[in-house]
C-alpha cells in the first residue's frame, strides 16, 4: 500500500531558510517553534542598538550555517518517518474495526435469535464471542462493551450461571460509571444485577441496588425503609390514606438519611407521598413534594423515565382541581416523554399517558378527542405482547373507552370492549378487582338494556360480590350494585308472574 | 383422623388475596396476629356439621375451592354482617331442643350422636359463634370457615 508523502516540501524548506532564515522561518515551517523564536529572537536583539547586540548576530549566523547544511535535512527525514508510521498504523485499524465491527453485529442478531428461543447456552457461548469481539475492536472502556458485557450477564443468569453472570455485570456497571453511559443503560445493568445478586443470596447488595441507593448502606436503615414501603403499600391498598401518608413521609425521612440528603430512593418515595396526597385531597402539600421531586431529579441529572410519574401526578392533581388547560400540557408532556423514552416502540407508559389525556377529554366533554386518544391508545395496547404488562391499566383503558362508547349510546362498541377488560383481569387475577367489578356492572346495563334479564342479575350479583371483596369500604357502590339487583329481581318476578297469568294456548 | 372445623376472623383487605390464591388460605390461617394472620378464631371442633345445620347463617358465604382443607367458606364483611345480626337473633336454647328433641332428623350428622349426649359443650360453641360473629362485625373483619 503506498503510503501518504510528508506535506512539508525540501525545497520549500530551504527556499525559506535563504530568504527567511534570520527569522527563523524555516524552523517555523519544520514544526521546531522554539527554535524559530530564538532565531528571530537573536535576530531581534542583534539589530538593537544595545550593548553587545552584535554578539546575538555572531551566534545566529554559524546556527544558520548548521542549519542549512545538517538540521533541515535532517529534520526532513524525521518527519517523513513519523507520517509514514502514523499512515501505517491508521488504515490497518480502521479495516479491523469495520471487520469485527460487522462479525460482531452478525453475532447479535444470532444471540437475539437465541434469546427469543430460550436456547440461553447457545446465547451464552455467543455472547462471550461477542464480549471478546468488543475488547479486541475498542481496547478499553467503552459503552458497546458495557452493553455487550450486560448482554452476557443476562444470558448467564438466565442459564443459572450466577457467578460469571455477576462478573459480566459488575464489569459492566464499571465501564459504564467511568464512561458516564446513559442512565436508562445503567439502570438495566443494575437491575440485571440486583437479580443476579439477589439469585446468589447477596440480598442485602441486591436490596440497596432495587432501592437506588449506594452500596454500602446502613442495613438497620434499610431494613427500616423496606419495612415502611411495605406498610405503606398496605395501608394505601386498605384505603387507609392517613396511615399511609403517615408512613410515606417517614419513609422519605428514611430515605433521605440513608442517601444523605438526595438520592433516587428520596425521588421513589417522593412521589409515592404525592400520590397519596393528592388522592386525600390535600393538593398544596401534593404539588410541594412533586416540585421538590423534580428539584432533585433534575440536580441528580435523572432521566425523563424518573420525571414521568411525578409529571402524571402533578397533570392529576391539576384536572382534580378543574384546570384542564394545565392538566392538558402535562399529559401532553407525558405522551411526548413516554414516547421518546420507549424510543417509538409500544409500552405500558405510552399506552397510560395517553389513557390519561383521553380520559381527561372525556371529563372536559371533548368526546371527540378523547376518541382519537383512546384509538391510539388501543393501538399501542394491541401491539403490547399478550399477558404482560401492567394488566389493571390495560383493562382500564378498555373500560373508560368502552363507557365513552356507553354514553353515546353505543352498546355494540362498548360490550367487546368490556368482556376484553373482563378476560384481562380473568387471567391477572381470577377476575378478583375492581376493574373486573366494574366491566360486571356495564354488561349487567347492557344485558338490561337488551332484555336480557337473567344474564344482567348475573353480572349485577358478581358486582356486588366483586365489591365485597375488594372494596368493602366503598358503601356507594355497594349499594348500587344491591339496587340493580333489587330492580333485576322485581322484573324478572314481574315476567315469571306474567308468565303464570297468561293463558296457555 | 376425625374432621373438624373453625371459624377465623381477619382484616377485610386480606380477603381479595385468599380468594385469588385459595392454597395460602392454610398457612395465613396458622400464622399469627403480629404477623398479619387472624384476628381472632372460634373453633367449632367435630361439631362442625351440627353447627352449620342448626346455625346456618354462620356458613351463609361463598365456597372458596382449592385451599388445602377439607371445605373452605369465606364470609365478605357484608356477608359477616347480616350473618351476625341474624345470629344475634338466634336462640341457642331453642336449636339445642330441637337438636335433641329430634334425634333423628339429625342422625346423619358428623358426630351426631356425640353431641347429642354432651350438649353442653355443643352449646357453647353455639354461644362462641355467636360471640364471634358480633365481634367481627363491629371490627368489619372477613371471615373464612375452615374444615380440616
Amino acid at each position: 500500500m503506498p503510503f501518504p508523502r510528508s506535506p512539508r516540501r525540501k525545497s520549500f524548506a530551504y527556499l525559506l531558510l535563504v530568504v527567511g532564515g534570520f527569522l527563523g522561518a524555516h524552523r517555523f515551517y519544520l514544526g521546531s517553534y522554539l527554535g524559530g523564536a530564538a532565531q528571530l529572537l537573536l535576530l531581534l536583539v542583534g539589530v538593537a542598538s544595545l550593548p553587545g547586540s552584535r554578539l546575538a548576530l555572531g551566534l545566529l549566523g554559524p546556527w544558520l550555517l548548521l542549519d542549512a547544511f545538517y538540521w533541515v535535512r535532517v529534520r526532513l527525514k524525521r518527519l517523513e518517518r513519523h507520517d509514514e508510521s502514523e499512515a501505517a498504523r491508521r488504515p490497518a485499524a480502521k479495516a479491523y474495526d469495520l471487520e469485527a465491527l460487522s462479525h460482531a453485529d452478525e453475532l447479535r442478531e444470532r444471540f437475539a435469535a437465541a434469546a427469543e428461543m430460550r436456547d440461553w447456552a447457545k446465547a451464552v457461548a455467543l455472547s462471550e464471542q461477542i464480549v471478546a469481539s468488543a475488547r479486541k475492536v475498542f481496547k478499553g472502556p467503552h459503552q458497546n462493551l458495557a452493553m455487550s458485557l450486560c448482554m452476557h450477564g443476562q444470558a448467564c443468569y438466565q442459564l443459572k450461571s450466577l457467578d460469571e453472570a455477576k462478573a459480566s455485570l459488575e464489569e459492566s456497571l464499571a465501564i459504564g460509571r467511568r464512561i458516564g453511559m446513559p442512565a436508562e443503560d445503567m439502570e438495566i445493568v443494575r437491575k440485571a444485577l440486583a437479580m443476579t445478586l439477589a439469585g446468589i443470596g447477596d440480598e442485602r447488595t441486591a436490596r440497596q441496588l432495587r432501592a437506588g441507593l449506594p452500596a454500602g448502606n446502613d442495613t438497620v436503615l434499610l431494613d427500616l425503609l423496606e419495612d415502611q414501603e411495605k406498610h405503606y403499600k398496605a395501608a394505601f391498598e386498605r384505603r387507609d390514606l392517613a396511615l399511609a401518608e403517615k408512613l410515606c413521609a417517614e419513609a422519605v425521612e428514611t430515605s433521605r438519611q440513608l442517601c444523605g440528603g438526595v438520592g433516587k430512593a428520596v425521588v421513589f418515595h417522593l412521589i409515592s407521598h404525592a400520590e397519596v396526597c393528592r388522592q386525600l385531597q390535600w393538593h398544596d402539600k401534593a404539588a410541594s413534594l412533586l416540585d421538590e421531586c423534580l428539584a432533585i431529579i433534575d440536580q441528580l441529572g435523572l432521566d425523563d423515565g424518573w420525571r414521568l410519574g411525578p409529571t402524571n401526578t402533578l397533570a392529576l392533581l391539576h384536572a382534580g382541581a378543574g384546570r384542564s388547560d394545565e392538566a392538558e400540557a402535562l399529559y401532553k408532556k407525558t405522551i411526548a416523554m413516554a414516547v421518546a423514552l420507549s424510543k417509538g416502540a409500544s409500552t405500558d407508559d405510552v399506552v397510560r399517558a395517553f389513557n390519561n389525556l383521553a380520559f381527561l377529554y372525556t371529563n372536559t366533554d371533548q368526546d371527540q378527542k378523547a376518541e382519537l386518544c383512546y384509538a391510539r391508545a388501543m393501538v399501542h395496547l394491541d401491539k403490547l405482547p399478550a399477558d404482560e404488562g401492567d394488566a389493571d391499566l390495560h383493562s382500564d383503558l378498555l373500560i373508560n373507552f368502552a363507557q365513552l362508547h356507553m354514553s353515546r349510546n353505543e352498546a355494540e362498541h362498548a360490550k367487546p370492549l368490556f368482556e376484553r377488560a373482563l378476560a384481562i383481569q380473568v387471567r391477572s387475577c381470577k377476575g378478583i378487582s375492581t376493574s373486573a367489578a366494574t366491566a360486571h356492572n356495564d354488561l349487567g346495563l347492557i344485558a338490561q338494556e337488551e332484555g336480557d334479564l337473567r344474564e344482567a342479575l348475573r353480572h349485577f350479583k358478581r358486582t356486588l360480590l366483586l365489591n365485597q371483596i375488594c372494596a368493602p369500604d366503598h358503601f356507594g357502590n355497594l349499594a348500587n350494585a344491591q339496587r340493580n339487583i333489587d330492580n333485576v329481581s322485581l322484573a324478572l318476578a314481574a315476567v315469571a308472574r306474567a308468565a303464570r297469568l297468561e293463558p296457555s294456548t | 383422623v376425625s374432621i373438624g372445623a373453625a371459624f377465623y376472623a381477619f382484616d377485610r383487605y386480606r380477603l381479595r388475596g385468599l380468594v385469588i390464591d385459595p392454597s395460602s388460605v392454610s398457612g395465613f390461617l396458622h400464622s399469627t396476629e403480629d404477623k398479619g394472620g387472624p384476628h381472632a378464631s372460634q373453633t367449632v371442633e367435630q361439631a362442625w356439621d351440627v353447627v352449620r345445620v342448626l346455625l346456618p347463617e354462620a356458613v351463609d358465604g361463598e365456597e372458596l375451592a382449592g385451599t388445602d382443607g377439607l371445605g373452605c367458606i369465606y364470609l365478605t364483611p357484608s356477608h359477616v354482617e347480616r350473618a351476625a345480626a341474624r345470629l344475634a337473633r338466634r336462640s341457642v336454647p331453642e336449636a339445642m331442643a330441637r337438636f335433641t328433641g329430634e334425634p333423628a332428623q339429625f342422625a346423619e350428622l358428623y358426630w351426631a350422636k356425640v353431641w347429642q349426649n354432651g350438649t353442653e359443650d355443643l352449646a357453647d360453641f353455639m354461644e362462641g359463634v355467636k360471640r364471634f360473629f358480633a365481634a367481627a362485625a363491629e371490627r368489619r373483619d372477613a371471615v373464612v370457615f375452615y374444615i380440616v
